[in-house]
């Protein structure tokens, strides 16, 4: 494997052999390599071997604020190139300031959002790839243009107030959008409903990995109304 | 508590009685309905499943115990809260209502406070009513969102959203901007994301237009020299 590109290895960096067993498998359920590292010394030997996609660096390693130290020797041997996240406890901005200052590129908390963690690591892992973005490149006036773009979800459930969907894309908390399905369109009289993204989590499922609670937010439409009105028509038919 | 938007059947034989409920509920914001015997109530509830049912005890014709057991018999309507209407001296019946599947009784001349505490308890605690696909059946969705195309380039185009895409999922994009560039109608085109960078709310994304047959992608760049060429003009 070492002889082979690793396609998305993650050193993980914690003197903490729990948390590093715990990250470890939530980074290989997406697919992701990890490596973990309890020391400085093993995790800097590891770099001048090999550089991973990223790194995930805890900022209290065994003595506080050994993680700066780390942060300060990769920069200082191997430049702005490799990609470096820390993760804390600490929820101080001046910490993650000075972890940033550093040369972190971003940084997590604990206790640790995974569906946010996992969308920051994909989209480390996936600037690389920007080598097919060439010129010329038309820079659009003002705001650009106006576009409407349309991912890819599946539906798990709906009530009275909410749908509940899975998709590969990280959608933050208070997203607005339209969930667009024929579905609607029989129970609500609409092939489109806005909703309010009120929670998202780790699914962990294939092609889906993010699972989400949305509210619907569409004014002047009974949805409880309309919804027990079709789940009742529903139960009649079966 | 208020019971604002709340639909709440009553199930009673005496027209006073529900008369009078249905100005306490009202009076609360609740959206009443009426049913005077079982085999209307048991239509009713199922044709729209209230969020509480109000039954009475103690019916001509099918009693509430029966209606309760039919309810019940409902799969959509096993978790809407009951609460028995009762006179205190139908103790026995209102045992045999608990263990039949009523959540809870109220003594009539009902106690407002009383009742307001109990429907409160009652609908905070009601599970919604929901439709739960099975994982093999789940809908195929689409989620749509409106973002700002910032630039094109020879591989793609440079995208603004408030949202996070998924690296390698794929994305259609919709814009009038084609329609410009290309002419003819506004075009989709499926596209996979490839690179994102955060910047303050906002999210940029690289979106690599792989769908992107040869034959248009040589148009479309054409279009976009000529549009350069006559915007430095």
């Amino acid at each position: 494997m070492s002889d082979t590109i690793v396609e998305n290895l993650i050193y993980v960096v914690d003197d903490n052999v729990e948390f590093c067993a715990l990250m470890a498998r939530h980074l290989e359920r997406f697919g992701f390599v990890p490596r973990c590292f309890n020391d400085r010394d093993s995790y800097l030997r590891a770099m001048r071997e090999k550089l991973p996609t990223l790194s995930l660096i805890d900022l209290n390693l065994q003595s506080e604020g050994e993680g700066y130290e780390v942060i300060r020797q990769v920069r200082a041997r191997h430049g702005v190139e490799p990609n470096l996240v820390v993760i804390s406890a600490l929820h101080d901005s001046a910490s993650i300031v000075r972890a940033l200052e550093l040369g972190a590129h971003d940084y997590v908390a604990k206790p640790v959002d995974w569906p946010l963690l996992v969308a920051k690591l994909s989209h480390f892992n996936s600037t690389e790839e920007l080598a097919w973005w060439k010129g010329p490149e038309l820079e659009l006036p003002g705001d650009g243009a106006p576009a409407r773009l349309r991912l890819e979800a599946q539906i798990d459930s709906i009530d009275e107030l909410s749908v509940t969907f899975y998709s590969s894309h990280f959608l933050p908390k208070g997203s607005v959008l339209h969930v667009v399905h024929p579905l609607f369109r029989e129970i609500f009289g609409r092939d489109k409903i806005l909703v309010n993204v009120l929670g998202n989590w780790l699914s962990f499922q294939d092609n889906a990995p993010y699972g989400y609670n949305a509210e619907f937010e569409d004014s002047g439409l009974d949805f409880g109304a309309l919804f027990r009105e079709w789940i009742g028509s529903q139960r009649r038919a079966s | 508590m208020r019971l604002t938007g709340k639909e709440i059947l009553v199930v009673d034989d005496s027209v006073d009685a529900r008369a009078v409920l249905r100005r306490f509920l009202e009076g609360a914001g609740a959206v009443v309905s009426e049913a005077e015997g079982a085999d209307q109530a048991l239509e009713m509830a199922r044709k729209r499943p209230p969020h509480l049912i109000l039954l009475d005890l103690h019916m001509p014709g099918k009693d509430g115990l029966q209606c309760l057991g039919s309810l019940r018999a409902e799969e959509l309507l096993r978790k809407t809260p009951i609460l028995m209407l009762t006179a205190s001296r139908e103790k026995a019946s209102v045992v045999r209502a608990i263990a039949g599947g009523a959540n809870d009784y109220v003594v009539k001349p009902f106690e407002s406070r009383i009742l307001q505490q109990k429907l409160a308890k009652h609908l905070e605690a009601a599970d919604f009513y929901r439709h739960t696909f099975a994982a093999a059946d789940r809908p195929r969705a689409h989620l749509e969102i409106h973002g700002r195309i910032e630039a094109v380039g020879q591989g793609g185009l440079r995208v603004r959203v408030p949202l996070a895409l998924g690296a390698r999922s794929p994305v259609e994009v919709e814009a009038g901007l084609f329609e410009h560039v290309l002419g003819g109608r506004p075009t989709a085109f499926s596209v996979s994301p490839a690179a994102t960078r955060s910047d303050g709310g906002s999210y940029i994304h690289w979106i690599n237009m792989s769908g992107l047959t040869e034959a248009l992608a040589q148009k479309f760049r054409a279009a976009i020299r000529d549009m350069d060429r006559r915007r430095d003009e």
